[in-house]
């Protein structure tokens, strides 16, 4: 009695950080934040602290956008951030032996300037790892600058004036082709498409190419891919084109817009997606809004039996419409090999 | 997980890093240059440091190119 009365003496006061302590350490990206904000209060008299406050905000910053990414389409960003210091130590030996670019980090006190810098060399280097030598390259780079907006606009907005003013802008203005993908990737995003269906469509191209000899055509489909959504996504007029779908080399996919007007029964729906089924696409997106919703989702019930298609994700999201806030989702199917012979 | 390191030097070794790459005496006289697009480089708009064969190069504050030193190094 006597021992479970010293254990509850000891886990009384315990009982708050027992919590605290797993869920930081299950959520390191967290515990970066706070260890900033912390080595930030000693960095006037501290240069280890200066240092690691710049460092862990960065980490923690980088770390929950590439975590909250991930979540929607899994291994795009397969690696954590690491801000690893180098010190006056270096010698041209050790520089040319490690081979790696040394960024240039300022004082806490231009962490703008020193998130976006880090942000960059981590999209540019560290997302679509796999997919990027088969990716056009404006594709990439629109894509890339894209990813960076959202991650500064989540993890550190005061830092948007000086990406616009310094990055996007010049970006934009010495490419004309390249600003047009970007606005195309802009408005997709708006719409919620370009993380729910491009990016997990050049993810999947990476996986599908398995490190093979780049070649153009496949660049170039990209680009097409990009002009179908494009066209098909952004432009799309309502009632019109609702079973858009994209037949490529390596992309083959079918978006099914589930709209009220075409679904007085799901019926044409099944009818379209069996269709695609039998035409050899990989991948079907069922999209819808609103109300619709609820019509995606009496869909999904009856393709739950379905032999060849399988579930991959489902993803309820927001976009701001005509100034208001509307529910959406989007589920994508991968299609399997067909069972008969041919 | 694996991590993607970023190395970084901080402002306050930046002096002492130049000096051992032996960079010090040619950014003071306005002789250094972006390696790519070959614009005078300076403690105000020097970005990265990066290894380019034998030499030792650095990248201007110009957005496009850092993105090619990054694409390089890919």
């Amino acid at each position: 009695m006597g021992n479970v009365g010293s254990i509850l003496t000891w886990l009384a006061p315990n009982a708050v950080w027992i919590p605290i302590v797993i869920y930081l350490s299950t959520h390191p990206e967290v515990a970066a934040k706070w260890g900033a904000i912390f080595s930030r209060l000693f960095s006037r008299i501290s240069r280890a602290a200066e240092m690691r406050s710049v460092a862990l905000d960065i980490q923690g910053r980088i770390g929950s956008f590439s975590k909250s990414i991930s979540s929607e389409v899994p291994g795009i960003m397969p690696y954590g951030i690491k801000i690893q210091w180098v010190t006056g130590e270096v010698t041209k030996e050790s520089f040319f032996k490690d081979g790696e670019i040394i960024l240039r980090m300022n004082y806490h006190t231009n962490q703008d300037e020193n998130v976006v810098y880090a942000a960059m060399e981590y999209i540019a280097r560290g997302m679509l790892s796999q997919s990027r030598p088969y990716v056009d390259e404006r594709v990439m780079k629109s894509t890339d600058l894209i990813c960076t907006k959202k991650l500064i606009d989540k993890e550190r907005r005061t830092a948007l004036q000086f990406y616009y003013g310094e990055i996007l802008s010049p970006a934009r203005k010495s490419d004309g082709e390249l600003d047009r993908y970007v606005l195309i990737m802009q408005q997709l995003d708006e719409l919620g498409y370009f993380t729910q269906i491009l990016l997990r469509e050049l993810q999947r191209l990476g996986v599908t190419m398995q490190f093979s000899i780049p070649e153009e055509g496949v660049k170039e489909e990209t680009k097409q891919f990009v002009e179908f959504l494009d066209e098909k996504i952004n432009r799309k007029k309502p009632g019109v084109d609702v079973y858009p779908e994209f037949l490529g080399e390596k992309i083959k996919t079918s978006i099914v817009y589930v709209a009220r007007a075409e679904a007085e029964t799901i019926e044409p729906h099944l009818v379209w997606i069996n269709r695609c089924v039998d035409k050899g696409v990989d991948t079907i997106y069922l999209c819808g809004r609103g109300y619709n919703v609820f019509l995606v989702k009496d869909l999904e019930k009856r393709l739950q039996s379905h032999s060849r298609l399988t579930k991959v994700f489902e993803n309820e999201f927001r976009v701001s419409l005509g100034g208001r806030r509307v529910n959406c989702i989007c589920v994508r199917y991968d299609v399997g090999e067909s069972d008969v012979e041919p | 997980m694996r991590k993607h390191i970023i190395k970084a030097v901080h402002e306050q070794d930046l002096g002492e890093l130049l000096n051992n790459l032996g960079l010090s005496e040619p950014i003071a006289r306005g002789e250094l240059r972006c390696g790519i697009c070959g614009s005078i480089v300076n403690l105000d708009n020097l970005l990265c440091i990066y290894p380019s064969g034998d030499e030792v190069k650095v990248c201007c504050k110009n957005p496009e190119c850092y993105k090619q030193v990054l694409g390089e190094a890919e």
